[in-house]
């Protein structure tokens, strides 16, 4: 089913992080690779920095120490007056292109401004992947591409999927599955075990959280599982949004009916309110700002209830992303 | 942002593990002490409720004032008869106790969590911290006394001054050796056994197992009896045999002193107690002379045979050994036999808990602070591993041995678990279920990196593979080795600080030039330079420092012969002459590097931003140090910052330079013969000696500031702006496994903290598994603290509030409420390696 084939090491895409001990993603020990770029925009996205492919500039206005102590960004800057400052500290930038002040945050002392994404080559973050061969070895975890959208850098992704295959590391994928088939024929050959977000199965609903309409993405999910490939099923479960009984039975429905049965595990997030330091420092709004979460145990316990009323459907539903993948 | 109570740690948390089940997967993670009654054995409970609430920790004289009395008496008798007819004074005098409840006996020769008192080591700063700084007002670590000890501690003053080997060896040490010691600017500290004894070993309880005290004294007497003629050696050899006997004589009565207690206890109890009682009473009996015929006889005279050995000395670490096979032929009788059930077994290996945590050692007010463990540091107990043969050794006592981690959560004695490839998956399991409950029990090793050190540094393969942990940290032999384990602390990054600045010490440049001429920073040409500069500091405080050990290796082997030690290490007894002669098949002295990261994360900075890019100018960077960085934020956040290599992230620029530190410092110790016929062996970590290091010790370039911890161990740095890896335990296991670990034979550990949520459910178990095999590979030793921050920082403004919580601290666990404030700080600024 896999296949091993050469792998391109010096073809280069846009990285904004690389996790590793990441043992939530997948089975094991594994190392997620964050690709930027995204082709869903959902309202309780945590992290902005996914969304756009290109690399952007952030600002912490918090870790300024001052350009009374520390003038190293506007040293180095195409116009140290585009600043804006405030209380001698860096907030923001008035400038048409912010990709002319990417230097201005490799000077930084305190990441105060900083870069989302890197360019950076198949070789090298498969060195950083490989660091880790033991703890895979040992664990039975390895690659875990993520993002954004895993796949939206096609060739890039298939080109890593690849180098990990040719070196004897298993992989998964973390993809919304909002693109062209033809993505997924490229990658699932080289995917060990796909997992697929479903954020609601009513295509208004899924239209007006995430900006798309779901057909294309129920469409790719039959064609993952069609593939042989093992799926697991993530659900970011937003009270009031999608974490909603009617919304989950019917994805239970769904998942028991149309895809009889065949995931090896749907796994329930629970909504954090995460990222609003992140959406600022991009100077972004935050669309969640106003929601109130329950507090984290009654929603817990909410999250296990809905769990427990998928798997009346005959599916392995659990809360959170700490249980064993039966694979 | 600090956490309410009642968030970070809801009443309902505290609950009986009856109620959720007291089976492995219900052990908890991260909840460490704050399970209420964790034994299934409701005797057990209730001795750790008495334990945790009920028995103060109080100062007690009794020892004192016996040593001190035997001593006058015995002024002018040879040294070796002189400490066996203190010893035997102790033991046929000192109050007995015998807690309500317990199985087993024999106390520290002071009362339950009383501290006793060893003036023949050291004693001028009990009276100093008497008159001006009273153990009961210290704001942790009280130790309560009444105004009889205190007068009776006072009254034996003048006796002891002058004879202490303390006074010995302040005596011995030249100018030289004194301004790098503890008494200087401490580069090194050579305080531990310059206070106290020097323990750090496992006795060979198999001898006292096979043949008895009357088996023993049979063999001594016989030996004695054969001396023929008059000749010194000859003469030496008498003192040294009668010496035996009368700490064996002594022995057998202390023992029987036991019986009679229980016997008299017995008589005014009732029922299943007072059975109890009668049967303490005729194991005692029994144990006084003869081999042991059960497994709780077989306990008991252990437990004799160590808590002796503590009572003679006051040594850290005299460790238990392999325990799971040195009971195991009495645990598989008493099954056979239907003398015992696995439930009783189990109860007395609990109450042994219990008993071991009661015995206390007293420690200065200063060592506190640095080291805040109130325990005698500890009894370690060695589980799994490989046998003799290589084959595996776990068995269904090993597992009971962690089953009691988690139903007493005292802390002692402590456990240590050696891993080897084959290890079976539900032992691993196990034990990886008890290190994620948070107590920091046990520690975990690894058989293929140890046995090779050991084996490279002459031990026997079958010695190597029968290896048992000493203390925090040490592989040793059983029986067969007298290692000074813990010789010094070393600071490479003090001799870092001298190679910069000429030989001179930052902050005491009015004491001169301490260290050899080797340059400054700013007229060094090249990174290389600053190497040599680094090599020939390392050279001559090694030396320097070798000098202050072997001093106090002299002192202890002329004033404090160890003669019922020498009764349980092979080549004593045999050779007729003391331990502390060299007597043992195997004799080493173990110094341990201090600021590991702290070096090589300066190095990188010097490297990278004044040698390589020129960012910055080697007098701008000494500058910066020598004002604390004051003036220089830019650079300062900068050094602190991702934008310079820095060790614990898997990048080999730093971690290079991290393994040439360590380098230079094994290669000056290693293979330096010692006092004993044996030779120095490296070890690399601090246990929590980081923090006093670092008290005194000006800014350092990695960021550090003046008076901040050194790095921990073999971890990376953690400054008050930030932690210095950022990418994960995978990163920081394999940063620390470039090091050379196969070399530093005396030990070396990595602590790693991690949030409860990265190891929960079955998942984290089978993933802890595989990070340990992972590291496995090339590291020694790891540790584990798995406590949420928020539950941290709530006991950090309340430590009252969590009775019981355990953290490891370096090397060992400790309950939170005893640490001082610097360590509380240092621990929770290790990162939390953790992944919601």
């Amino acid at each position: 089913m896999t296949v091993t084939e050469r792998y391109d090491p010096d073809l280069a895409g846009t990285v904004f992080d690389i996790q590793r001990f990441s043992v939530h993603d997948g089975p094991g020990i594994r190392t997620v690779v964050f690709l930027k770029g995204c082709s869903l925009r959902c309202i309780w996205c945590s992290n902005p920095e996914s969304m756009r492919s290109s690399e952007e500039l952030g600002f912490f206005p918090d870790r300024c120490i001052g350009i009374d102590k520390c003038d190293e960004c506007r040293k180095v800057a195409p116009d140290p007056d585009a600043f804006i400052v405030r209380d001698q500290r860096i907030t923001g930038l008035e400038a048409e292109r912010a990709e002319d002040f990417l230097e201005c945050a490799a000077v930084c002392p305190t990441n105060a401004l900083t870069t989302w994404g890197k360019k950076r080559t198949v070789g090298e973050v498969m060195r950083e992947v490989l660091a880790d061969r033991q703890f895979y070895e040992e664990s039975g975890g390895g690659l875990t591409l993520s993002g954004g959208e895993a796949l939206i850098q096609t060739r890039f992704a298939v080109e890593l999927l690849k180098a990990a295959h040719a070196e004897g590391i298993r992989t998964c994928v973390e993809t919304a599955l909002n693109y062209r088939p033809d993505v997924l024929d490229q990658a699932l050959p080289h995917v060990d075990l796909a997992l697929c977000d479903l954020k609601h199965l009513d295509p208004e609903a899924h239209l007006r959280f995430t900006g798309v309409t779901n057909e294309r993405i129920l469409a790719n999910l039959m064609r993952v599982v069609e593939s042989g490939t093992p799926v697991v099923i993530r659900i970011p479960v937003v009270p009031e949004h999608n974490g909603t009984e009617g919304n989950l039975r019917a994805t239970a429905k769904f998942i028991a009916e149309e895809l009889g049965g065949r995931v090896v595990q749907i796994q329930l997030l629970p909504f954090r309110k995460l990222g609003e330091k992140k959406y600022a420092s991009l100077g972004m709004p935050y669309p969640m700002a106003e929601f109130h979460a329950p507090p984290r145990e009654l929603w817990e316990r909410e999250i296990r209830g809905f769990a427990e009323m998928m798997s009346s459907y005959g599916l392995n539903a659990v809360g959170g992303s700490g249980s064993k993948i039966p694979i | 942002m600090v956490a309410t109570a009642e968030q970070a740690f809801p009443p309902e948390r505290v609950r009986s593990l009856g109620e959720i089940g007291f089976d492995e997967d219900s052990w908890g993670v991260g909840v460490s002490g704050v399970v209420a009654e964790p034994s299934p054995f409701p005797r057990i409970n209730r001795l750790r409720n008495w334990f945790l609430d009920e028995c103060p920790f109080t100062v007690d004289a009794e020892r004192a004032v016996l040593v001190t009395q035997a001593y006058q008496t015995h002024e002018d008798a040879p040294q070796p008869i002189k400490v066996a007819e203190a010893l035997a004074h102790v033991l046929r005098n000192v109050t007995l106790h015998l807690v309500d409840e317990q199985l087993l006996v024999g106390d520290s020769a002071a009362p339950p969590k009383s501290c006793p008192v060893y003036p023949e080591f050291s004693y001028e700063w009990i009276v100093h911290e008497l008159e001006e700084l009273p153990f009961r007002e210290r704001p942790n670590n009280r130790y309560d006394f009444d105004d009889e000890t205190e007068s009776a501690l006072l009254g034996i003053a003048d006796y002891w001054r002058g004879r202490t080997l303390s006074d010995s060896m302040l005596g011995r040490m030249t100018p030289e050796e004194m301004v790098g010691d503890f008494m200087g600017i401490m580069l090194y500290s050579t305080s531990l056994y310059h206070v106290g004894g020097v323990g750090h070993l496992v006795p060979g309880f198999d001898r006292v197992l096979k043949t008895g005290y009357r088996g023993l004294r049979q063999d001594v007497q016989g030996r004695l009896d054969a001396l023929v003629g008059d000749d010194p050696d000859a003469k030496e050899k008498r003192v040294f045999y009668r010496a035996q006997l009368i700490t064996l004589d002594a022995t057998m009565d202390y023992i029987r002193r036991y019986a009679a207690l229980a016997r008299e206890k017995a008589a005014a109890a009732g029922g299943r107690r007072r059975d109890e009682l009668l049967q303490i009473a005729d194991n005692c009996e029994w144990i006084a002379e003869n081999p042991p015929e059960s497994f709780w006889q077989a306990f008991q005279l252990v437990h004799f045979a160590w808590s002796l050995v503590q009572i003679e000395s006051n040594g850290h670490s005299v460790s238990l050994g392999r325990l799971d096979q040195t009971l195991y032929p009495y645990f598989c009788k008493d099954l056979a036999e239907g003398t015992a059930s696995r439930e009783f077994m189990q109860e007395v290996i609990e109450c042994h808990a219990v008993l071991n945590a009661s015995f206390m050692k007293l420690r200065d007010w200063v060592t506190t602070q640095a080291n805040s463990g109130r325990g005698l540091g500890t009894a370690t107990v060695t589980l799994g591993g490989v046998d003799a043969d290589g084959r595996d050794a776990s068995n269904e006592l090993s597992s009971m041995f962690i089953d009691m981690i988690a139903h007493t959560r005292l802390g002692n004695p402590w456990t240590a678990v050696r891993i080897h490839q084959d290890t079976p998956d539900w032992f691993a399991k196990k034990v990886a279920k008890s290190m994620r409950m948070g107590t920091g029990e046990p520690k975990i090793f690894s058989d293929s990196v140890i046995i090779p050190a050991m084996m490279r540094r002459g031990i026997s393969a079958e010695d190597a593979r029968n290896f048992v942990i000493v203390g925090c940290v040490e592989p040793s032999v059983a029986g067969r080795e007298y290692g000074w384990h813990d010789s010094a602390y070393f600071s490479i990054a003090r001799v870092l600080e001298l190679a910069l600045n000429d030989g001179f010490s930052i902050g005491h440049e009015e004491k001169g030039r301490l260290g050899p001429a080797t340059g400054r920073l700013e007229d060094f040409q090249s990174f290389k330079a600053l190497q040599k500069a680094y090599e020939e500091q390392m050279a001559y405080w090694i030396e320097v420092h070798a000098r202050s050990t072997d001093i106090m290796d002299d002192v202890h082997r002329e004033l404090k012969p160890l003669p019922y030690l020498s009764l349980l290490i092979e080549g004593c007894t045999e050779r007729g002459c003391d331990v502390g002669t060299g007597a043992a098949p195997y004799n080493f002295t173990g110094p341990q590097a201090v600021g590991v990261g702290t070096v090589a994360d300066s190095l990188a900075v010097i490297k990278q931003l004044v040698f390589e890019e020129k960012r910055i100018g080697a007098g701008d960077l000494m500058k910066a140090i020598k004002s604390d960085w004051d003036g220089f934020d830019a650079l300062y956040y900068l050094v602190n910052s991702d934008k310079v290599h820095q060790y614990g992230n898997d990048d080999d620029y730093a971690d290079e330079l991290a393994r040439y530190c360590t380098d230079v410092y094994c290669e000056a110790v290693e293979g330096r013969p010692n006092p004993r016929g044996g030779v120095y062996q490296p070890g690399v970590y601090t246990v929590s000696a980081n923090v006093p290091f670092g008290m005194v010790q000006a800014a350092t370039p990695d960021g550090r500031k003046a008076h901040e911890p050194l790095s921990d161990c073999v971890g990376p740095v953690h400054t008050c702006v930030g932690s210095h890896d950022r990418k994960g335990p995978t990163a920081v296991i394999n940063s620390a496994a470039k090091l050379d670990q196969e070399r530093m034979s005396n030990g070396t550990l990595l602590n790693l903290r991690f949030c409860p949520s990265s190891l929960s459910g079955e998942s984290g178990v089978e993933n802890l598994v595989s990070l340990a095999k992972g590291y496995f590979r090339n590291g020694m030793h790891m540790q584990l603290n798995v406590i949420g921050r928020e539950l941290l920082e709530d006991a950090y403004v309340h430590p009252e509030k969590y009775r019981g919580l355990m953290v490891r601290v370096a090397g060992y666990s400790a309950p939170w409420a005893d640490l001082s404030d610097e360590l509380r700080r240092d621990i929770m600024n290790r990162t939390e390696l953790s992944f919601d």
